[in-house]
């Protein structure tokens, strides 16, 4: 391989420093390794997607996802931003959930959404909470704090319940059915919204939808 | 069985039962390099995370495929390389706003950024231009360090076929770089 080695010499010096994240990715897969049970117990999930929750979680903001799941308030600064979580293409057709799993921003004093411990998002009560979370991000989206939360809608228990969704996951990017994004740029009326905060209130919502004790659409409890 | 091949077993077996410190025992040396892989096939190392994420998750469910005493490195690359397929395709969804503010320095010293932008910038188009098996061929050699058996495990394909990938991409990109005296100052 020595007559390589110019090139190996341009891809070693052109190499992004992979240090954090590999840190990172060894705790996630540990926590994906073995994590599926627990974690299937918080939203009911198909057992990859709920290990997929759990680990992103793990990774990302554990201590925001307990709070999320005991109803806390947020303290400032939990976590570190990160962009969004996409859908996990590679669980491929075979997937029987959809999921996203977001970096949140909402303000540090803003208590929880409390919301309802539906395993099945409502259209009809998710659409209009879409909507008044997107108007409250293109309102204030700079005052926002990051944190995390998830947005799970089970497309085998519940096929076509939000608009957009034709019942099953397809593994195409941008097919709707299978893309979570495909479905909030549905609810919310317009692709332009789907910036990270547009698209992590939807995730919030579906959030408080599966794992609140009661639907509030007042927004002033999720929004600034 | 040898030594290696006996823990190999051991914690691909564990792994098997649910043991997340055996599953991460097994991936842990080869995350840098599926990062790597990954960072280069996407374009962008804020992406690159993701991407192994996701070949981890496929890895675990898929993990019963895997045979102890073959290169699991190659196995993970292999899945790396089409999850990262997968998320250039969907790339277009993301913001530019998403990326810019995740975004760290990913290189190691101030005084290396610039030119390793720049070098990596160079090498991206060299590789963008390359056909699709060439390409994969390429980054499986220089940031998967795997040999050209390995490099046919990952890209399923015969061990002289993966050489000749390799031959051809290496060509390919020395005349899209130009000659080691024009890189070698980024030293």
């Amino acid at each position: 391989m020595s007559t390589d080695r110019d090139i190996e010499t341009a891809f070693e010096l052109s190499t992004p420093r992979a240090g954090p994240a590999v840190e990172r990715l060894g705790r996630f897969a540990a926590a994906l390794g073995s994590s599926r049970s627990a974690a299937a117990g918080i939203v009911n999930l198909d057992a990859e997607v709920a290990a997929w929750f759990e680990a992103t979680a793990v990774c990302a903001s554990s201590a925001t996802l307990a709070r999320l799941e005991s109803g806390a308030s947020l303290p400032a600064g939990i976590g570190a931003p990160r962009r969004l979580v996409r859908w996990p293409w590679a669980l491929g057709a075979g997937a029987s959930a959809l999921l996203i799993a977001v970096w949140l921003t909402v303000p540090a004093s803003a208590p929880t959404p409390a919301v309802a411990s539906a395993e099945r998002v409502d259209p009809q009560v998710a659409a209009p909470l879409l909507a008044v979370a997107a108007d409250g991000v293109r309102s204030n989206a700079a005052a926002w704090m990051p944190f995390g939360a998830l947005v799970a809608y089970d497309d085998v228990l519940n096929p076509g319940a939000l608009p957009g969704d034709e019942g099953g996951p397809t593994g195409e990017a941008g097919a709707t059915g299978a893309d979570g994004l495909a479905d909030s740029e549905e609810l919310l009326g317009s692709e332009e919204l789907l910036g990270s905060e547009e698209t992590s209130v939807a995730a919030a919502i579906g959030l408080a939808l599966l794992h609140g004790e009661e639907i509030d659409t007042n927004p002033t409890l999720a929004l600034p | 069985m040898d030594a290696a091949l006996g823990e190999e077993v051991r914690l691909v077996e564990a792994a098997r039962r649910g043991d997340g410190r055996a599953f991460a025992s097994l991936v842990a040396p080869h995350l840098e390099r599926a990062f790597r892989v990954a960072a280069r096939a996407t374009g962008s190392p804020a992406l690159a995370e993701d991407v192994v994420q996701e070949a981890l998750v496929v890895l675990h469910r898929d993990l019963h495929r895997y045979q102890p005493g073959t290169s699991l490195r190659a196995f993970l690359l292999g899945i790396t390389l089409r999850a990262a397929v997968t998320w250039r395709r969907s790339e277009r969804r993301r913001t530019a706003r998403e990326l810019a503010t995740h975004l760290d320095d990913p290189f190691a010293s101030p005084d290396q950024a610039v030119e390793a932008r720049e070098l990596a910038a160079q090498l991206q188009v060299a590789l963008d231009a390359l056909p699709e098996r060439r390409r994969q061929a390429a980054l499986l050699r220089f940031d998967g360090g795997l040999d050209h058996a390995d490099i046919a495990a990952a890209l399923g394909t015969t061990e002289q076929a993966a050489r000749q990938l390799v031959y051809e991409a290496t060509k390919a990109l020395r005349a899209a770089l130009g000659p080691p005296t024009e890189m070698s100052h980024v030293h």
